[in-house]
Order: structure tokens, then C-alpha cells, then sequence
């Protein structure tokens, strides 16, 4: 029974260290992933996380902010105004899906900036080392 | 006449001796100590299960650093660049469903991979481009986002430092 018992202890600790847990504000996106790609790693104290959900090509994509389900633009609006105004140098986190239209993604840009938010992040997919 | 040989069983023959007896008592009992395993072997698998079933393997995210527009009136003095613009217009045709234009240099639409070479050509151009000029990314709404941040990519890839995404008329 040992070595059964060391093969899972083994397993058990790979998959402590290897995994992480679904986090709430980061949801699963399919994110961009440029040739060559030139982001960075970055942590940030203050951000707001913006997930822009793809479903179809005939709908409008879903929105959260952060692990909050946001319904319209307006209602985005209206958060991203009161965290604006909370802290007016937080950073945006944008992780928008790749099969999303550019038109889609602007307009969410054009209510950020509009909220005074200048500082954004655009996330994309890091090639795995 | 004969003599009745003393039995093996008599209680003369099996009577041990004292120090015999005590030394029998002081010998270490053989009973086999064997520590439970199951319950941890239990718990264990249980948490083997629960990491199986509720992580997932980490994908490595990175930022591209932008900025929006703060929406305040340039300084008087502020002499605007010529800049560089990149056209993406879309065409469902396309495999890329779109073709990338830069005017007055790639009028002819080139693949959005060769984007960041024809940036570091007109870099190195020495009609007065430089990293300072700033790029502008004009695109119809129809593009999918995924080549915008491939040009926005490959413009930082090439040493420019304002890029700018065109916003809504």
C-alpha cells in the first residue's frame, strides 16, 4: 500500500502547487495572443477589472465588473463613475475576448475614458514558457 | 516387581523453577502494533478529488499599457505630429476578414504579421519618423478586436510610443 500511498501524495501536491482557483473577477475569457508579444506580468493595487464575454456573433457581449454581473453600459457607466470618482487613478483592467468586434470593445473604452479613467491595461494571453 | 516411571505430565516434571517462570513473564509480548490507515488515505483522496475537480492550470496573462484621453485642451504650442495611420477595414472575404492599409506607405493591404516590419521600415525612414510619432489605429467597427491588439502589438513592437485607437466621430 505505500507506494500507492506516495503516489498520491505525490499527485495531491502537484496539483497544490500547479493549479489555482477559479478567481471570481478573472473570468474565463478567450484573450487575445500576439506574435511576439510584448506585455507584461503586472500587479496592480488599485484596478478595476472589466470582463467582456463573447457569445455569438448576433449579440451583444456580457459585461462584469470585476465579479459583479453588469447588465447595460449604463449601469456600467454608472459603477465605473463611483469607482472613478472613489479613486480617479485606479488602473482599468480590460480583458475583452479575441472574437469580439473591435466596435464592441471601443464603446466600452469610450465609457472609461468618458468616467475619467485614463490609465488601461489591455490584457492578452502570454505564450506558456 | 516393577517401578512406575514418573509420568512427563507429573507436576514434579512440568513445576519450572522460579527464575524461570519470572524470566518467562519478562519476555516482550509478540502482538503486531499496526497504525490505521484508511482515514487518512480517506481524507487524502477526498482532497486529491477536490484539487482535481476545482483548480485548473494557471494561463499566463500580460498587459499592454495604453491610455485614454483625458479629455483636456491641448496647450497652445503644441505642435501636432504627422502621424501614421493604420487603416483596418473589413472584409468578410478575407480569412483575416479584414486588410490593413497604412496610408501613404502600405496602400496595399498587407497581412496584420508584417505589420510590426512595415512599422520599423517607416521608423527607420528618414523623412522625420521616429518613435515619437504617434501611430493612429483607425478600424471599422466590424474588426475583430483580436487584430487590433495584434497591430497595437506590433506598433509597441517597433519602438512607438503613442498609439492611439481612433474613437467614434
Amino acid at each position: 500500500m505505500t507506494p500507492m500511498i506516495d503516489v498520491t501524495f505525490l499527485l495531491l501536491t502537484f496539483f497544490m502547487l500547479a493549479s489555482h482557483f477559479a478567481s471570481a473577477e478573472k473570468i474565463d475569457v478567450d484573450l487575445p495572443q500576439p506574435d511576439n508579444n510584448q506585455s507584461v506580468d503586472r500587479r496592480f493595487k488599485d484596478k478595476i477589472i472589466i470582463n467582456m464575454l463573447y457569445h455569438n456573433q448576433y449579440t451583444e457581449p456580457s459585461l462584469t465588473l470585476g465579479p459583479i454581473v453588469v447588465t447595460s453600459v449604463n449601469e456600467l457607466s454608472d459603477r465605473l463613475h463611483e469607482l472613478g470618482r472613489q479613486n480617479p487613478k485606479a488602473e482599468v483592467i480590460l480583458r475583452a475576448d479575441r472574437r469580439l468586434s473591435y466596435g464592441n470593445v471601443k464603446q466600452i473604452m469610450e465609457i472609461i475614458a468618458a468616467e475619467k479613467l485614463i490609465r488601461l491595461q489591455i490584457v492578452t494571453q502570454m505564450d506558456q514558457p | 516387581m516393577t517401578t512406575a516411571k514418573p509420568e512427563n505430565n507429573s507436576p514434579q516434571r512440568t513445576a519450572a523453577p522460579i527464575s524461570w517462570r519470572i524470566r518467562q513473564r519478562r519476555r516482550p509480548i509478540s502482538t503486531v502494533i499496526s497504525l490505521n490507515l484508511t482515514p487518512m488515505i480517506d481524507i487524502v483522496f477526498l482532497l486529491l478529488f477536490f484539487f482535481l475537480v476545482v483548480s485548473r492550470f494557471r494561463v499566463l496573462e500580460g498587459m499592454l499599457p495604453a491610455q485614454l484621453p483625458a479629455q483636456t485642451v491641448a496647450a497652445a504650442d503644441d505642435i501636432p505630429q504627422t502621424p501614421i495611420r493604420i487603416r483596418f477595414l473589413y472584409d468578410s472575404a478575407l480569412p483575416d476578414r479584414c486588410k490593413v492599409t497604412i496610408d501613404r506607405f502600405n496602400e496595399t493591404p498587407l497581412p496584420v504579421g508584417l505589420l510590426s516590419g512595415a512599422l520599423a521600415k517607416i521608423r527607420d525612414n528618414p523623412n522625420g519618423f521616429d518613435c515619437s510619432t504617434p501611430v493612429h489605429m483607425l478600424a471599422d467597427d466590424d474588426v475583430p478586436w483580436d487584430h487590433m491588439v495584434n497591430a497595437y502589438n506590433a506598433a509597441l513592437n517597433a519602438g512607438y510610443q503613442q498609439i492611439l485607437f481612433a474613437g467614434s466621430k
